[in-house]
């Protein structure tokens, strides 16, 4: 093959040559590429700016694991995951999931969690732009449609589970603190992030508030996300006036950006809570 | 031929800067004034929505801007990703941009991205190939582009002319028009061993809409463009020369690492300016 690359490869194969020498998927080195040190400034550089975009995108992770084993997990996600991304800001987008897969002790599953935790922040940081509905928005809604309403949460919207509280370890670290010890698994805890203002905001939720939120976000109406409230043990007056509570203090959080009569038509904190 | 009426050749937007977020706030309060222009990186506006989309109108505002992209990839044997000049078009449009450019190199097949600006060998099939895509991409987006010249760190042993002739080769024959980084300039003419002047020379004058100033790494061995300190000495003599031989185009720096307070870029743009202005007069 070194006659070919003398003599020049067309320039499809020169590219793929090039680039699996670079992925370090082939170990035969790019005949026709000439100098060795300037081809290892490619080769370096491929990881170094995966790194980079990296620890921009999940700091407390990086932090938490430090550098030496944070550019092995970057290692081995970038041959597990290459790029497909016109833009170098989704290449992380998979990394909570191959983090899972890489730390499979127990007692490092908290890892993928508060990397998940890092994602949605980032998420919901430059996710689509929506005005908020404001309070009088409710009182223009007449009491008999108040059942079949659905609503339209704001697209910064984001909702996790946790069961290892990484939000404790991921506050610890970002406010400069030192790491928290390693916390048991527990019950899957709800919380929220979304943006107010530019500003990304994130609280815990009530079990019952976060199923009702998450129907609603189901495109389910008030009166489904009632039903569900009732069937979970809550009483059938309670309910719809849990809702109407929650979606009072949901409209005055920002988090909604219109509402619906079933057809599309209509449009229109709290303590644990924090900003990222 | 002119067909996309952008910007007129004797125009020029003056002295620039690249935007970074890290310089969001510091631009809005104090509107420097040693700053005629900015220049936004493509990529990080083709967001949603957020902060990035909120600062970039909030100075879009007060300062033309152009777009500088890292991913159309144009020296790919892929096919052009329609998707994304689609988004680019959109957010030119948006914002009125002066000009949109990118870079004459490849950064992936296999619907793979290096995110990396790998370079081209220079042969008559590297030149059918690009000239045919940027044609493909000028109709798409609606407006000429700006081609830029990569720092590069190896060569083809079968590219048959110099990198200058192929970029001259490719603007004309796409009828686009050039952004000259006049470090990557002298970065690959250090690495490659050739005289930056005939690079400068090789340029046709009436395509080059825009130039780049920025700081590299000199480990020795090789020169790396790494945007993260001072223009050095040798770099803005070089600019001097490029001043005189292509009258006023628009100049900025880019600093994309160890990013300095807002004012020490802005002192450093003034140190362009005198140089630019005094070359242009020359000229005139």
């Amino acid at each position: 093959m070194t006659g070919t690359g003398e003599m020049g490869w067309p320039l499809a194969e020169l590219q793929t040559r090039f680039q699996d020498y670079v992925l370090r998927n082939a170990e035969e080195y790019p005949a026709s590429v000439t100098g060795p040190t300037g081809v290892a400034v490619y080769t370096e550089a491929y990881l170094l700016r995966f790194i980079e975009a990296l620890t921009t995108d999940y700091p407390v992770l990086h932090q938490l694991l430090g550098d030496s084993e944070f550019d092995k997990l970057v290692r081995g996600y970038a041959l597990a995951h290459p790029s497909r991304h016109f833009s170098i800001r989704w290449f992380g987008r998979e990394l909570p999931d191959f983090l899972r897969h890489t730390y499979r002790l127990a007692a490092e599953s908290y890892l993928a969690e508060l990397a998940l935790w890092e994602w949605c922040l980032g998420e919901s940081f430059d996710a689509a732009d929506s005005p908020a509905v404001g309070a009088e928005f409710l009182q223009q809604i007449p009491a008999a449609h108040w059942p079949l309403l659905r609503l339209d949460f704001h697209p910064s919207v984001r909702r996790l589970e946790q069961r290892f509280a990484a939000v404790g370890i991921w506050r610890a670290l970002s406010s400069g603190g030192s790491v928290p010890k390693v916390p048991e698994a527990g019950s899957p805890k709800p919380w929220l992030i979304w943006r107010h203002d530019l500003e990304v905001l994130y609280r815990p939720l009530d079990p019952a508030e976060a199923r009702a939120m998450d129907v609603l976000r189901g495109n389910a109406n008030l009166s489904d996300a009632a039903e569900v409230l009732i069937a979970a043990g809550i009483d059938q007056e309670s309910a719809p006036l849990k809702l109407a509570g929650w979606l009072a203090s949901w409209v005055a959080q920002g988090l909604i950006a219109g509402a619906r009569i079933q057809e599309p038509g209509i449009t229109g904190d709290q303590n644990d809570g924090g900003s990222a | 031929m002119n067909t996309y009426g952008s910007q007129q050749p004797g125009t020029t937007l003056g002295f620039g800067l690249g935007l970074r977020r890290e310089h969001y706030a510091a631009v809005l309060e104090t509107r420097p004034r040693g700053v005629d222009w900015f220049e936004v990186l493509t990529e990080n506006y083709l967001v949603d929505g957020g902060k990035p989309l909120h600062f970039l109108e909030a100075i879009r505002a007060d300062y033309p801007m152009a777009m500088h992209g890292v991913s159309l990839s144009i020296g790919s044997t892929d096919p052009l990703n329609v998707d994304y000049l689609r988004r680019v078009r959109t957010l030119a449009d948006r914002i009125e941009a002066a000009w949109v450019s990118d870079h004459l190199c490849w950064t992936g097949v296999g619907a793979t991205n290096l995110h990396d600006l790998m370079p081209l060998p220079f042969t008559d099939e590297a030149l059918g190939h690009v000239g045919a895509r940027v044609r493909q991409a000028q109709d798409l987006l609606g407006r000429q582009i700006l081609l830029e010249n990569v720092s590069s760190y190896v060569t083809y042993a079968h590219s048959t002319m110099p990198e200058w002739e192929f970029l001259r080769a490719v603007a004309e024959q796409s009828d686009c028009l050039i952004l000259l980084d006049i470090n990557n300039v002298y970065v690959s003419a250090r690495n490659h061993g050739f005289d930056p002047v005939s690079y400068l020379d090789g340029m046709p004058a009436g395509r080059v809409r825009q130039i780049h100033l920025a700081g590299h790494l000199d480990r020795g061995d090789i020169i790396i463009d790494t945007h993260d300190r001072a223009v050095i000495p040798a770099v803005f003599e070089l600019y001097e020369v490029a001043a005189r031989r292509f009258g006023p185009v628009a100049t900025m720096i880019e600093r994309d690492d160890d990013i300095p307070p807002l004012e020490t870029l802005v002192a450093e743009l003034n140190a362009v300016r005198r140089i630019g202005e005094r070359a242009w007069r020359r000229v005139a």
